[in-house]
């Protein structure tokens, strides 16, 4: 996963540091680890085959594509939505 | 696209955590102001504890969450990383004295760690955290512990 375009996480313990990848899932947003020298969209159900992001466990993800932009679009919708309802 | 910086020794006082993610659980929060409203995104964060280590060994809980309305807690100014970019839209607390209101199930992390360990997690150009422009839906940064009663240091960039 080194040299791709996905996030990283650092650990500084009393172990040493530990460093790994972390991308963030494509749908809901959660921070995924990984292991060294696994590669995350190698795991079932990996990546959506429509979006082609990388997706986390969470059995939502998995059902539909439903990308996190959509998301942002529907919520800013949503809100506007019952601003105006509440206003009358 | 600006890059913000906040954390939670920018202003007022730090709390010190709890055994749950309670009233002075969340150091930081960034979120949108019905004012300016407008998208943001998270780039990268650092956290770690910010008290001497309890005697016994024990483990500190950080967790991301969304939030939907506001809490009490200081109001800091987001410094921004290059002295062009115009003032940030986006609204920082920090050191909460009563939690904001999460979104049920809407960690986007949660890291158990040693108490003297620290973390830091910089996104990739693909999966930067947003959050909408809608008023109040933000980010929390939060931590609690079953023994550690310190306070805890929540680092965040962002960008909009």
């Amino acid at each position: 996963m080194r040299g791709t375009r996905h996030g990283v996480l650092i650990t500084n313990g009393p172990e040493g540091t530990i460093e790994e990848d972390a991308p963030a899932c494509a749908h809901c947003g959660h921070i995924m680890s990984v292991k060294p020298f696994c590669d995350p969209a190698a795991f079932p159900n990996g990546r959506c085959k429509i979006c082609n992001g990388l997706i986390c466990d969470n059995p939502t993800c998995h059902e539909r594509c439903d990308p996190m932009e959509k998301k942002l679009e529907r919520w800013e919708r949503d809100a506007k939505l019952l601003e105006s309802m509440q206003s009358g | 696209m600006a890059k913000y910086e906040v954390n939670n020794r920018l202003a007022g006082t730090q709390q010190n955590i709890s055994t749950t993610f309670g009233a002075t659980s969340v150091a930081v929060g960034i979120n949108a102001t019905t004012a300016a409203l407008c998208r943001g995104r998270l780039v990268e964060f650092a956290f770690g504890a910010d008290g001497a280590p309890n005697a016994s060994d024990t483990q500190i809980v950080y967790d991301v969450s969304r939030m939907t309305a506001a809490g009490t807690a200081t109001a800091a100014t987001p410094l921004a990383q290059d002295t062009l970019s115009s003032a940030c839209q986006t609204s920082a607390f920090v050191n909460y004295t009563a939690a904001p209101t999460v979104t049920a199930a809407s960690s986007l992390k949660t890291f158990a760690l040693n108490q003297r360990a620290t973390q830091r997690w910089v996104a990739g150009p693909d999966d930067k955290l947003s959050w909408p422009a809608t008023a109040a839906s933000g980010l929390v940064f939060r931590a609690l512990s079953p023994v550690y009663a310190a306070p805890v240091l929540f680092h965040v960039t962002f960008e909009e």
